[in-house]
């Protein structure tokens, strides 16, 4: 399993709060995969993507796993938000939404392990690519 | 932060096995039809009809035939706005046959649809 965005030991912890990730949004991957319909199984395929990219042992991922983790906890609000609205109501539908909770939940613990306070983060990472751009702009025109 | 790990992952397992639970406790067997009775199914994302009719100010029943395994149920409202509903039932996974009863209703044209898959959708003539 890759170690994340993080220079740190990867540990027991760290390991056990992945993997309850990635059951978590395989879980409900696989609830949305049983609802029938294009929506339902467009947003079942976006949770089994989320979830590739979670652990997905490459360098890209690793450097950007900030960003998969922000991007799968608004997927997961969206999708609550959404049934909020709309519904239906109903047992299936209740744990669809526990599991898209306690998701968020934990990718806020695996954040906050990796990388710290995400509004820092975040506003770190755009320092830097505002940076990078003004770097190359300046590059550009010498 | 441990201990916050732990319950988060116990949660996760709880609501994991929740989900397996609730998928296989889906009713299988029919409730007796009580009144009138109204049929309707549901194959590949389409219901049977997109008329029904039934009888004013007295109880009567949907058979309910869910022929393929995406939850479908059948909701009645006011109108298509889909804003008051009158009767809704939990959807049920197919291959299943359900029976549902309804309370009598106002003679009037009504709205019903498939609350899962909102496409789903027709009158109920109550006269």
């Amino acid at each position: 399993m890759n170690t994340g965005s993080a220079v740190r030991p990867f540990t027991i912890a760290d390991a056990a709060i992945r993997v309850g990730i990635v059951a978590l949004v395989l879980g409900t991957a696989y609830i949305h995969s049983t609802l029938g319909g294009l929506l339902f199984t467009l947003n079942a395929t976006g949770y089994v993507v989320a979830a590739a990219a979670m652990v997905v042992p490459i360098a890209l991922a690793s450097r950007f796993r900030w960003f998969i983790r922000i991007g799968l906890m608004g997927y997961a609000a969206t999708a609550i938000g959404a049934w909020a609205i709309m519904g239906p109501y109903y047992t299936t539908a209740y744990v669809a939404k526990g599991i898209e909770v306690v998701l968020i939940g934990l990718l806020i613990v695996d954040f906050v392990r990796f990388d710290g306070n995400p509004f820092a983060k975040v506003r770190d990472e755009v320092a830097g690519g505002l940076a990078f751009v003004r770097a190359r702009r300046a590059s550009a025109a010498a | 932060m441990k201990r916050l790990v732990a319950t988060l992952s116990l949660a996760a397992v709880v609501l994991i096995l929740a989900g397996c639970a609730a998928s296989a406790a889906e009713p299988s067997s029919p409730a007796p039809v009580v009144g009138p009775a109204v049929a309707i199914s549901a194959k590949d994302l389409k219901f049977s009809t997109s008329e029904l009719v039934a009888p004013a100010n007295s109880a009567f029943s949907i058979v309910f035939d869910n022929q393929e395994g995406a939850p479908h149920n059948v909701a009645i409202y006011k109108d298509s706005s889909a804003s008051q509903k009158v009767f809704a039932a939990d959807p049920v996974s197919g291959p299943t046959r359900v029976t549902w009863q309804v309370s009598g209703l106002a003679a009037g044209t009504y709205f019903f649809r498939c609350d899962v898959h909102t496409d789903m959708k027709g009158t109920l003539t109550v006269k």
